[in-house]
């Protein structure tokens, strides 16, 4: 066991896109998530990383309130001015606002054309001519548009895994969203499918704010620019992602980066 | 190898106890078809039973019955299955349901039938109708059409739910534009095999919808005559109480040639459901997954 009452939490002076205030997460009667109090810098990408269990995906999932049925939430979460964490707040428009991409490819058994139009026209009126020219944008941007010679009537689930897990990601970008929430996006994937989804998250920074969550390391530290460690429900250490990685403070986040955790 | 030996053993036993299955169906269809089969004429199927063989009012009934049963009991059963599977799951409330569907449907149809008697015909005096037939056959229905509903609905993976929720769109919405679409060719599968069972039915109906086939008027529209065809208040006896009652009563030299005549058209009507319902499913199943 280690010691949680020492951490280490080094937010850069950046715009930030998103931020936290004792955010706090109650399965039934246990704290998931203890007072957390984060800063994410818009363009930026942001892994959280820690143990299994240490709350990762507990914390990522209230960003955009899908622990909401689940368990019970505390705290503030700032998006643009607004505490997203109000119980008034319109659930659905929020998360137009801040997607998800999941651990498992989880497209409609449908075409690629209704997996793209779908959530975008529950929520806004768009020409046929404005959807279609969106839909092209999104799937060049995680080059599918080419892979797929444009041809929107296939069937998702047709598609390699690696392909469907780019379609889902060109699925939350139609609604054109700030952040982008990430759980373990890659870890069903191949090396070569994992490389491009890489790609192009490194090249949806520069309009997007992204939090990914992984187990990779060497993934985290490719792709991240700022790194979160997470440990028994405590957000630990936060920092720039060369300095966590390469001079962690805090021992524990030492240990689980050189492998010697527990 | 003896492994690959046994598999082989298995398989061919496993074959030969289905082929034999299939045979003894087959000869059983078809013996009651060749028993049967001189009944059958144009005018057995177009007079009506007072007239003398025909079993016009019959059949119509029959079709009109199962057509009221299934309109009652699919919204019903439907909602009942989205609630269970999908809002309701691993709910005390969805537990206790379950059970109480099951309870149900296990139950003998003679019980509903004179359950439905003593509260539909006796107290609420709907009296021996359509009406009170139909509502019969919707408990009669309900559970095995809900069970089969939530079947077909808990076959769409979870992960559907997942993603239209993650993209903003309310649950409601996911369930009729996501997940009742992709379960539509279980469902259809669930509702043909639970109209054959209506269809056939006839200890439910026996108190309830009663044993007599009134002359139909096919031209009269106007559902408060008493010889309207559409009439829900009338009795309404249909093929399989009319099997049960030609047989118990035996009148005249052509009972049994009626009864024999009456099996082969509930058989056929059956079994035409059963390949409209396969063609019709698995044309949407094409059509979704294209
Ligand atoms: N729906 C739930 N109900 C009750 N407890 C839960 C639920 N989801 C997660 N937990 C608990 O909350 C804690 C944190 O879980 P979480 O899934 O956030 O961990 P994680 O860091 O994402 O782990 P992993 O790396 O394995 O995905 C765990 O102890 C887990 O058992
Ligand atoms: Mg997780």
């Amino acid at each position: 066991m280690y010691d949680t009452a020492e951490t280490y939490l080094k937010f850069p002076d950046l715009p930030n896109a998103l931020t936290t205030k004792d955010l706090t997460v109650k399965y039934d009667e246990t704290l998931a998530l203890q007072p957390c109090s984060a800063i994410f810098p818009k363009n930026r990408i942001t892994a959280l990383i820690g143990p299994s269990g240490s709350g990762k995906s507990t914390f990522l999932r209230c960003l955009n309130r899908m622990n909401d049925e689940v368990a019970a939430i505390g705290g503030q979460i700032m998006l643009d001015g607004i505490n997203i964490n109000d119980p008034k707040l319109n659930v659905y428009q929020l998360r137009q606002q801040v997607g998800m991409l999941f651990q498992q490819p989880n497209p409609f058994a449908r075409s690629i054309r209704f997996n793209l139009s779908f959530g975008v026209l529950e929520h806004q009126k768009i020409s046929a001519s404005d959807l279609h020219q969106r839909m092209e944008q999104v799937l060049s941007m995680v080059d599918l548009w080419t892979e797929l010679d444009g041809d929107l009537e296939r069937n998702a689930l047709q598609l390699s895994g690696g392909q469907q897990q780019r379609l889902c990601l060109a699925r939350t970008l139609m609604s054109m969203p700030q952040v982008l929430l990430l759980d373990e996006p890659a870890s069903a994937l191949d090396p070569i499918s994992t490389a491009k989804i890489e790609a192009n998250l490194l090249e949806l920074k520069q309009n997007y704010t992204i939090i990914i969550v992984t187990h990779n390391l060497e993934q985290a530290a490719r792709i991240s620019d700022y790194t979160a460690f997470f440990y028994d429900g405590h957000l630990m250490e936060y920092d720039a992602t060369a300095q966590l990685f390469i001079k962690p403070h805090l021992a524990m986040t030492d240990d689980y980066l050189s492998g010697n955790f527990g | 190898m003896n492994r690959y030996r046994n598999d082989k053993f298995a398989r061919g036993l496993i074959y030969t106890i289905v082929g034999a299955i299939i045979a003894l169906i087959a000869v059983f269809i078809g013996y009651l078809l060749v028993q049967g089969w001189s009944t059958i004429s144009w005018s057995f199927l177009t007079t009506a039973s007072d007239d003398g063989l025909g079993i016009r009012d019959q059949l119509f009934n029959s079709l009109y019955l199962l057509i009221l049963t299934l309109l009652l009991s699919f919204p019903i059963a439907l909602g009942s299955a989205i609630a269970l599977t999908i809002y309701g799951k691993k709910s005390r409330f969805a537990a206790i349901a379950e059970m109480a569907i099951q309870a149900l449907s296990s139950l003998p149809s003679i019980i509903i039938g004179l359950f439905g008697f003593l509260l539909l015909v006796l107290k609420f005096k709907i009296g021996f109708s359509v009406l009170s037939g139909a509502i019969a056959l919707t408990f009669f229905n309900l559970p095995i059409l809900t069970q089969s509903i939530s079947l077909a609905i808990a076959t769409v993976p979870e992960a559907r739910m997942t993603a239209g929720v993650s993209l903003g769109v309310s649950k409601w919405h996911t369930i009729t534009k996501v997940i009742l679409p992709e379960a539509m060719p279980g469902m259809i599968s669930g509702i043909v095999l639970s109209a054959g069972r209506v269809f056939g039915e006839a200890a439910a109906l026996i108190y309830t919808a009663g044993q007599s086939a009134p002359k139909l008027d096919y031209l009269n529209w106007n559902i408060f005559d008493a010889n309207s065809f559409l009439n829900p208040l009338r009795p309404a006896e249909t093929l399989a109480v009319h099997i049960w009652k030609v047989n118990t009563e035996g009148l005249g030299a052509n009972a049994e040639a009626i009864s024999k005549g009456t099996i082969v058209i509930l058989i056929l009507t059956i079994l035409v459901f059963n390949l409209l319902a396969r063609q019709l499913s698995h044309r949407l199943q094409r059509k979704i997954y294209r």
